[in-house]
């Protein structure tokens, strides 16, 4: 038992200690040298290093020698180094091993790319190995952000099977992730860009797509390492370009608020022209400085805009506040950081939030665009639809309304004639008949004329189709059978049953009665010599009755009354009409007719209950 | 009354007219027309204190002879003398500017009563014609509340003229509207002729209306 418990002690012991070489050592130790090669002075510096502490203002190679201990694993070996800036080439013993690109400028930018070489066993010598690490850099007052300013990481060394995996780790947090994320975000700010050609009015979309193409682009920084400008030029591009893609992004949260001012417009295109002449009148030595005047005026500016936004949607636009607001909160807050870090109040740490934030950022403003579009399309589409209906609604009824016009039309063609032939009637013939009536010799002339006016008066009014209502005829009747009576000297008493407001009288019954009365009352004038006249109209069904009595001498004896008295010509016309007439004495003492016609039903009355017909008192 | 135009193409009938005319007025002065150019050189050169026009004349309207009557000698008298009492004809007269009209088939001691009466200044109102005017005001009120809102000669019967209308609508004489309303004849004449004269206005207004509608004057 206790064998066993002293071999497995043994065992762990061994494990143990066996990793001098067969774990990772970390070199931490190193001669820091101006010279390339590392022949002139050298100073002791601790790693990782900035050249800022030990060598302020440098820019060009600085040569690092690490002492290597003996390996003593067999496996492959390898040096890993997590942070160089800019570029590295790794010399062991002498002998070139691995090289990050060019030394010279334009400088390669591995400032955000982890390097690993394989370290060769053959140059390997079974004691005093040295490591030589060549360092091109620049230093801190040349680069627009410190965490491209000159440096170098703790070197790692150790199997290769373990220093791969933090190799590929750091690799694809600060590159990969990089990479995905420009190209996820180019494609969204592409999108809206997309949405924003075919949406013109909505400028915000405009400014969001170009925001979100512009960051895409600037964050390529961190992974293209080759460029074809020196670093100066390079760091002037980089830090020029934040200036019209933050003015995008300004313009996209006034917009978004339908906040516009041209003088706005007008001084954030000029700030992005100033950047750029501004960065290259400094020169090389005040980069980081002016670089850093640059971001903390622009950050400045975005707190005032989210501001502006922040009270504007509060006041108008409440739904959008709370999504809004709290995802610019998050991009102040990341703009906080990035500004602490670049004024150096932070350290550097080896990983970028802003890098991972910013996408959460473009990726929820991206989505909520897109909901509100998808929701305009909606809307645009039922809108479409309503429309649509309406449209066919509108031509289904100006096609019955064109048919009926025609029909219409045809009708009024039709009218048009039958009032031309009724007024060539009135004009020629009435005339000509008028002449004889009014200029007759004789009253037997006279009143034949008459007879075919009133017969031609007949066919004019079945002609132009006026039928009158009964309540206008009454009105009519009453207005001259009072003045003419009045005009004679008699005492008129008018006395008629209100009839029904749509009860139409038929022409031929309107001339008829109208005549019947007209000769009536001319009776009681001319011939009956009293001085009163009583005329009653009643509608009593089915017809209507006429009764005109007066206090005058009464009918003259005989079996019929004399020519002259227009008699006949009453007996006639109701014999026309289909109806009776009684000829008696009147309580009154002088003559009294009753005159009864029939109403037939006429198609506007023809629908109406029967007590429709009835006076309605 | 001095002196009468009558306008009138038959000769039997023009003449019949004639002895109306002085009947009423024995010591007039009778000049005819049988055309409506004629009796148009006839409004420009003579000073007329009547005239009797009908209105289906050979070349034209009697309307026209109205019309330049009522415009050129504002104090004659234009009466219509028609066949038929047919609003469709005698209500573009009266809104011409006629001040009465005269039915041809009624009894010659009836007509010169009525020109007497219209001498003395009582203008004729028929049954149908009171419901004519009734209407076009009722629709000219319409009308004017939603386009001519701002003109200043919008024109609006009183209610006193719409009584006397809708009363003569129904049947009753001008005396006895006198009668119900307790006023004289002569103010009841009033209310017609200011009725006349509004209806002449609106219908110039409704003229200027329609003509700026259609663009041929400016507003």
């Amino acid at each position: 038992m206790l064998t066993c418990l002293r071999r497995i002690v043994a065992v762990l012991l061994c494990l143990a200690v066996w990793p001098a070489w067969s774990a990772v050592i970390e070199l931490q130790q190193a001669q820091a040298s101006l010279h390339a090669g590392a022949q002139g002075p050298a100073v002791p510096v601790t790693l990782p290093h900035d050249w800022q502490d030990s060598f302020p203002g440098h820019s060009g190679v600085v040569s690092y020698r690490l002492q290597l201990p003996v390996p003593t694993d067999r496996g492959l070996l390898g040096v890993y180094i997590p942070r160089v800036c800019s570029n590295v080439e790794v010399f062991l013993n002498g002998e070139l091993i691995g090289s990050g690109g060019r030394m010279h400028e334009p400088v390669t930018r591995n400032c955000y790319h982890p390097q690993l070489f394989s370290l060769p066993h053959a140059l390997l010598r079974t004691k005093g190995n040295e490591l030589r690490l060549e360092v091109a850099g620049f230093a801190t007052r040349e680069v627009a952000a410190r965490q491209r300013a000159a440096g170098l990481s703790a070197v790692l060394v150790g199997p290769m099977q373990e220093l791969q995996p933090q190799y590929m780790r750091q690799l694809f947090w600060n590159v990969t992730v990089a990479q995905i994320i420009a190209a996820t975000i180019g494609m969204l700010g592409a999108a809206i860009l997309g949405l924003a050609a075919v949406r013109r009015k909505d400028t915000y979309l405009l400014y969001f797509g170009l925001f979100t193409v512009g960051w895409a682009l600037i964050g390529t920084r961190l992974f293209v390492r080759v460029v074809p400008l020196d670093n100066w030029l390079t760091e002037v591009l980089i830090c020029s370009s934040f200036a019209p893609v933050l003015a995008c992004a300004y313009l996209f949260l006034l917009r978004l608020v339908e906040e516009r001012h041209a003088w706005l417009d007008r001084l954030l295109w000029f700030q992005a022209l100033l950047v750029p002449v501004a960065l290259l009148l400094v020169g090389h030595n005040h980069m980081l400085r002016a670089a850093s005047v640059v971001y903390n005026v622009l950050a400045v500016e975005f707190v005032l805009c989210v501001t502006v936004f922040c009270i504007t949607a509060w006041k108008h636009y409440r739904r959008e506040f709370w999504l809004m607001s709290g995802v610019l909160a998050l991009a102040v807050l990341l703009a906080a950081i990035e500004i602490a870090l670049q004024n150096d109040w932070l350290p550097l740490p080896r990983v970028h939030v802003i890098h991972f934030a910013m996408p959460l950022v473009f990726t929820v403003i991206g989505i909520r665009l897109i909901q509100m579009f998808v929701h305009a399309l909606g809307v645009a589409e039922t809108v479409n639809e309503q429309l649509e209906r309406r449209v066919a609604q509108k031509s289904s009824e100006i096609e019955h309304g064109y048919a009926e016009l025609a029909a219409l039309r045809e009708r009024e063609a039709a009218r048009q004639e039958r009032y031309r032939i009724a007024a060539d009637l009135h004009d020629d013939l009435g005339a000509r008949l008028l002449a004889i009536a009014q200029t007759a010799p004789s009253d037997a002339v006279a009143s034949m004329a008459r007879e075919a006016l009133d017969e031609m008066r007949l066919s004019v009014r079945g002609m132009t189709g006026e039928a009158a209502r009964a309540i206008d005829v009454l009105a009519d009747w009453r207005a001259e059978t009072v003045s003419r009576l009045a005009a004679a000297g008699f005492e008129a008493d008018w006395d008629a049953q209100e009839p029904s407001r749509r009860l139409i009288l038929p022409s031929r019954t309107h001339v008829q009665l109208t005549r019947v009365l007209r000769e009536a009352v001319s009776n009681v004038i001319r011939h009956s010599g009293g001085r009163r006249c009583h005329v009653r109209v009643a509608f009593e069904p089915p017809g209507l009755c006429l009764t005109i009595e007066d206090d005058g001498q009464g009918l003259p004896a005989g079996p019929r009354p004399a020519t002259g008295h227009g008699l006949p010509n009453i007996e006639r016309r109701v014999r026309k009409l289909e109806g009776t007439q009684v000829f008696s004495t009147s309580a009154l003492g002088g003559a009294r007719l009753q005159v009864c016609v029939p109403l037939e039903t006429t198609p506007s009355s023809a629908n109406m209950p029967s007590h429709e017909l009835r006076p309605d008192r | 009354m001095n002196s009468v135009l009558i306008v009138e193409d038959l000769p039997e009938i023009r003449t019949w007219l004639t002895g109306v005319a002085r009947l009423a007025f024995p010591s007039l002065h009778v000049t005819t027309a049988g055309r409506r150019d004629e009796a148009l050189d006839c409004v420009a050169r003579e000073h007329f204190d009547l005239a009797l026009v009908d209105l289906g004349l050979p070349d034209g309207s009697g309307i026209d002879v109205v019309g330049a009557l009522h415009r050129l000698q504002p104090q004659a008298l234009p009466v219509v003398v028609t066949i038929f009492d047919d609003d469709q004809h005698l209500f573009p007269a009266l809104q011409a500017g006629a001040f009465g009209y005269l039915l041809k088939e009624q009894p010659q001691d009836a007509l010169v009563a009525q020109l007497l009466r219209m001498a003395q200044g009582e203008p004729p109102l028929s049954p149908p014609i009171a419901r004519r005017v009734l209407a076009h005001f009722a629709n000219t009120t319409q009308r004017q509340q939603s386009l001519l809102r701002r003109t200043e000669n919008e024109v609006k019967l009183t209610e006193r003229e719409t009584d006397v209308l809708q009363r003569v609508a129904k049947g009753y004489t001008l005396p006895e509207i006198a009668g119900q309303f307790g006023l004289s004849r002569h103010t009841i004449a009033d209310h017609i002729k200011q009725i006349y004269r509004k209806l002449n206005v609106s219908s110039r207004a409704e003229a200027t209306l329609e003509a700026a509608r259609r663009g041929l004057v400016q507003p």
